[in-house]
């Protein structure tokens, strides 16, 4: 068998060059494998170092000896040794090698290392930063850092400064157009108290939640501007109504007008000039009366409507002018009443009606003589009901029953809207006292 | 003897033309024409009215039907014509249900009202099959059913789906469906602009 020094130079150098390259093998695998913190495949891997190292040391003497004529007689004791002997060795120690770096490999890949949660990290959207206590920070992602210097020029590098600066603010905007949230949370580091600072990318819900809360603005504009035109909508129909009005009687006009020229044109007997003359009188008659009928309301004449066919005389003293439907409804009200007891019970044939009205309410007195055999007042059914409804409206009643009969309200203005009139029962005069 | 005749219609121009009907015919008698429908009441107690022409909206708010209904609880034998011109369909089932003799359309009838007055006072009972038919948008009065014109009348208050959900009885989501499903009908854009618009046609009032 040839001894190992009676080898090439070249072969020498080339199995030098194998020692060295498992050399730099058995030193990366042993940092790795102590990373890992698997000691004794560190070790095996230590071993491996110092076997090629040794290999190699004995090949630098072998080539010493060569050259210069001298040497160390271990060495040369060991150059002495079959070549097959440092070529198994050599093998053994790549196989041993190749198989703790396919190790590594496995473990890393079935294990979870600071570098892997790392290299995770910065891959979120989110931006993540842990930091101590003292403000010392574990952990920082590529987004967290860049959220930072967005906000405060710097990088991150104390995460309770960072934490104040933001603590205030629920939305951060970043130059970017970017709105960011930061949740809080405190964690344990290996047994120490440390904190946990995400921040969220929330754009695409603060878009939203801004238009949301325009809409709701604008919906809240709609629905007052509908609220108001709830109010007011019976008085624009009843003018466009009216306006139809009008409209149909200047039609009518029109016809009357042809229907002349026609009678005129053909010389019409005398009964179609009567039915052309008819027409022009009730539309004449019409026309006057729209001209001169725009009143604010009708509650004195239909007082004095229904006065005429209860057999009574209102004697007015001033009239209601309000245009609180809520106020009128009320005084209507009140009037019914006493217009119901003066002809019911006092058998009176006239009711004087007196009225004061100011800018925060109205004012109505209402009074008719007596028969001299009538029943005290007692106040009860309609007047009773008239008198929850006035007070319930924030007004006051007062009846004095002397040789006159005396009903006086007064009826505050506006929010008076429970008073709108009720049918069956205002105004009945049937249980109403006996005076 | 004439049959003694109140007219209730807070605008003045139809209520002249009703007098004007009533006086040109002998079998009447006008009593008195008022605006407001609280006091038809108390003419029936004092002033032996024989019938009644009835507005539906009248004067501060009071309603022809209320007024309707508490004297026919009251005097049976009185006759009363409701005469309206708005298409609300509601008013329409309430007059039957209150026991009111005729219901007259002012501008969508044919048939003229002393024409309805004088059947009415014969013992019938006048009413149109139906309410007349107005056009919304694209839409016609009738295409809307019971719910959608239930929702329509509360749309007009601007309250919430929530809201009006909570006064009819049903969910808010079934709110916005019909209100959506009118939307498509009307080709309307708005809520607003479909409440304005069945408010002011008289399609849906509350």
């Amino acid at each position: 068998m040839t001894p190992f020094a009676r080898l090439s130079i070249l072969t020498q150098n080339l199995v030098c060059f194998w020692a060295l390259v498992l050399c730099l093998s058995g030193t990366a695998g042993g940092m790795l494998l102590w990373r890992q913190k698997r000691r004794l495949l560190c070790a095996l891997s230590g071993f491996c170092f110092l076997c090629a190292y040794f290999i190699l040391q004995v090949c630098r003497d072998g080539t010493e000896q060569r050259l210069h004529g001298c040497g160390d007689a271990l060495a040369e004791r060991v150059l002495r040794m079959p070549c097959a002997a440092f070529f198994a060795a050599l093998a053994l120690l790549s196989a041993i090698c190749c198989l703790l770096f396919r190790d590594v490999l496995r473990w890393r890949r079935a294990h979870i290392t600071s570098d892997s949660i790392k290299e995770s990290m910065d891959g979120l959207p989110a931006g993540v930063c842990y930091y101590l206590e003292d403000g010392r920070c574990i952990l920082v992602n590529h987004r967290m850092n860049d959220i930072c210097v967005s906000l405060l020029g710097q990088p991150l590098q104390n995460g309770v400064a960072f934490r104040d600066a933001v603590r205030d603010r629920p939305v951060c905007l970043l130059p970017d157009g970017t709105a960011v949230s930061f949740r809080h949370r405190a964690v344990t580091y290996e047994g120490a108290p440390a904190h946990e600072l995400i921040a969220n990318d929330i754009t695409e819900l603060y878009n939203k939640s801004r238009q949301l809360r325009a809409d709701n603005e604008r919906e809240l504009r709609l629905k007052a501007d509908m609220k108001a035109y709830g109010a007011t909508i019976a008085d624009t129909v009843q003018k466009q109504e009216i306006l139809q009005a009008k409209v149909n009687i200047h039609d009518g006009m029109n016809r009357m007008i042809l229907a002349t020229q026609r009678a005129a044109e053909d010389g019409a007997a005398g009964a179609q000039r009567g039915e052309v003359l008819r027409m022009w009188q009730s539309q004449a008659l019409l026309l006057c009366k729209e001209a001169d009928a725009r009143r604010s309301s009708s509650v004195v004449s239909d007082l004095n409507a229904l006065a005429a066919v209860i057999g009574l005389r209102l004697e007015w003293d001033g009239a209601p002018e309000t245009d609180d439907p809520a106020a009128l409804s009320l005084f209507l009200h009140a009037a019914r009443e006493a217009m119901a007891n003066a002809a019911k019970h006092a058998k009176a044939e006239r009711l004087a009606i007196h009225i004061e009205e100011n800018g925060g309410s109205l004012r109505a007195a209402f009074e008719n003589e007596r028969q001299a055999a009538a029943a005290p007042a007692e106040e009860r059914g309609g007047l009773a009901e008239l008198r929850r409804r006035v007070e319930g409206a924030g007004g006051e009643m007062k009846i004095d029953a002397g040789s006159l009969f005396r009903l006086s309200v007064s009826i505050p203005k506006g929010g008076t809207a429970n008073a709108v009139s009720g049918i069956d029962r205002g105004g009945s005069g049937d249980a109403a006292p006996a005076f | 003897m004439p049959y003694r005749v109140l007219i209730v219609e807070d605008q003045e121009m139809p209520r002249q033309l009703f007098e004007i009907f009533v006086r040109s015919d002998p079998r009447y008698t006008l009593i008195a024409s008022i605006a407001n429908a609280a006091l038809a009441i108390d003419f029936c107690r004092h002033g032996r009215i024989d019938l009644i022409l009835m507005d539906v909206m009248t004067e501060l708010g009071s309603s022809g039907l209320d007024a309707a209904e508490a004297v026919k609880r009251e005097f049976p034998a009185v006759k009363i014509i409701i005469v309206t011109s708005m298409p609300e369909s509601s008013w329409l089932e309430r007059a039957r249900r209150i026991g009111v003799d005729s219901f007259w359309y002012k501008e969508a009838q044919k048939e003229p009202i002393l024409a309805v007055m004088e059947r009415t006072m014969a013992g019938e009972r006048v009413y149109p099959d139906e309410t007349p038919a107005v056009r919304i948008g694209h839409a016609s009065s009738h295409d809307f059913s019971e719910r959608e014109l239930d929702i329509l009348r509360e749309l007009i208050s601007g309250d919430s789906n929530a809201e009006i959900g909570e006064r009819l009885g049903i969910a808010a989501s079934t709110v916005k469906y019909h209100v959506q499903n009118m939307l498509e009908k009307t080709g309307m854009h708005t809520r607003t602009e479909l409440a304005a618009a069945a408010r002011s046609l008289g399609i849906a009032i509350k």
